[in-house]
């Protein structure tokens, strides 16, 4: 074992002093033991750091794997909310309140609200007028469409009384559930919003499901510097 | 007149170079302070709620005036006593096996490749698990980019011992796996 092997990794850390610095590099030039020595520290060295860099991306792939079972159980609520929901319109055709009430994100609004849940199995009265049809379309269209949404930031904005009511045979319903009544607590990232679009078939089925995550609102963090 | 403008000018102006100092810092820092602490074993949310909070604390530590000698390696002493806050999943993912980073190896490169580099991993993984918790705490802020007399403060060890220390976990890691 040559008598500079003890020195090599402070040398190769640049932890010495220059003049001594100077010395280990004349030796290293000239001993073949003390060259690979070096290059196997190095190699090593940089291992380590490729490494911490695996357990890095390995940590935000574990992050997402969170995230995927979340999705999920959000997707299994809306199809409940749905079944348990779309029955009751037909037993009870004549009461006056709309059934689904249409949720959209508004910036303004500080907190969530569980209206949803508490609406969406309200009785729902057909109204198979085709020009009022096209005046609920168009109105749903202008308050923004109606979406689930979960996470900050999302609040009802305007329930459409009349103009929200559905006909049965309206291929697609949209039904916002609070983030508190579907994830535990802490589940959700903060400012993750979904949407979910639900397509029901004349039948009464669920014939489609889509939950997309919402990109997260851009927010400047104030405690940042 | 310039006598009162005197003492309003001059903690401002030391306002702005210490806003500037914490704003160097982070841009230097966050990301060497992130890894070091997901490498300690918080998940990503909590690293980057104490890589936050740490950055609080500069700016608090700052404007008192304190000094601002080895404020890098105050700012890791600080991210690491948060760390251990977290005592709960502290040092858990070294222990844990990379499945995840394994996962994503495999979507970028030929199979072959990929099954090279797992098995390199998981020798080194088994091989840093062995090492003592000094030694590991020690590669990982020499890792961070910082000098032996800093990774020594925060540590709280002599910078020699720091010296020792980084070459034992390089030789036995070299030792017990041939990467």
């Amino acid at each position: 074992m040559c008598d500079y092997s003890g020195r090599l990794m402070t040398w190769l850390d640049r932890e010495v002093r220059a003049d001594e610095a100077a010395e280990i590099e004349r030796h290293v030039a000239a001993c073949a033991e003390c060259r690979n020595c070096a290059a196997e520290f190095e190699k090593v060295s940089g291992a380590f750091e490729e490494y911490c860099e695996e357990v890095v991306r390995s940590e935000q792939g574990r992050k997402a794997s969170r995230v995927a079972p979340v999705l999920w159980a959000a997707a299994a609520a809306i199809v409940l909310a749905v079944m348990f929901t779309y029955p009751r319109r037909h037993m009870a055709p004549r009461m006056q309140k709309p059934g689904v009430t249409a949720f959209a994100r508004t910036d303004s609004s500080p907190s969530l609200t569980a209206k949803a849940i508490d609406n969406a199995p309200a009785p729902f009265k057909p109204e198979r007028h085709s020009a009022r049809r096209q005046a609920a379309d168009r109105a749903l269209g202008a308050a923004a469409s109606p979406h689930l949404c979960s996470g900050q930031g999302c609040a009802p904005a305007k329930t459409q009384s009349q103009n929200a009511n559905w006909a049965a045979e309206e291929p697609s319903v949209q039904i916002a559930i609070p983030a508190e009544a579907m994830f535990p607590p802490g589940a959700v990232p903060e400012g993750v919003n979904f949407v979910a679009g639900v397509s029901i078939g004349a039948d009464g089925r669920v014939e489609q499901l889509r939950l997309q995550p919402r990109p997260a609102r851009f927010e400047r963090r104030t405690d940042q510097p | 007149m310039s006598d009162e403008s005197v003492p309003l000018a001059l903690p401002l102006s030391r306002f702005g170079t210490d806003m500037c100092e914490a704003a160097n810092l982070y841009r230097e820092l966050q990301k060497p302070l992130l890894r070091y602490l997901v490498c300690l074993g918080l998940s990503s949310d909590e690293a980057q709620d104490a890589v936050q909070d740490a950055f609080v604390s500069l700016q608090r530590h700052l404007a008192a005036n304190r000094s601002k000698e080895s404020i890098r390696s105050w700012l890791f002493r600080v991210a690491h006593n948060q760390a251990r806050n977290w005592q709960k999943s502290y040092g858990r993912r070294f222990a844990a096996p990379l499945d995840a980073g394994v996962e994503s190896i495999a979507d970028k490169e030929t199979p072959e490749r990929a099954v090279l580099k797992k098995e390199k991993f998981e020798r080194l993984g088994k091989a840093i698990r062995q090492l003592t918790e000094n030694e590991r705490e020690c590669l990982l802020l020499r890792a961070s980019g910082l000098r032996y007399r800093e990774i020594g403060e925060v540590m709280g060890i002599s910078t020699s011992t720091v010296g020792d220390m980084v070459e034992r976990a390089i030789k036995k890691l070299s030792e017990q796996c041939n990467v």
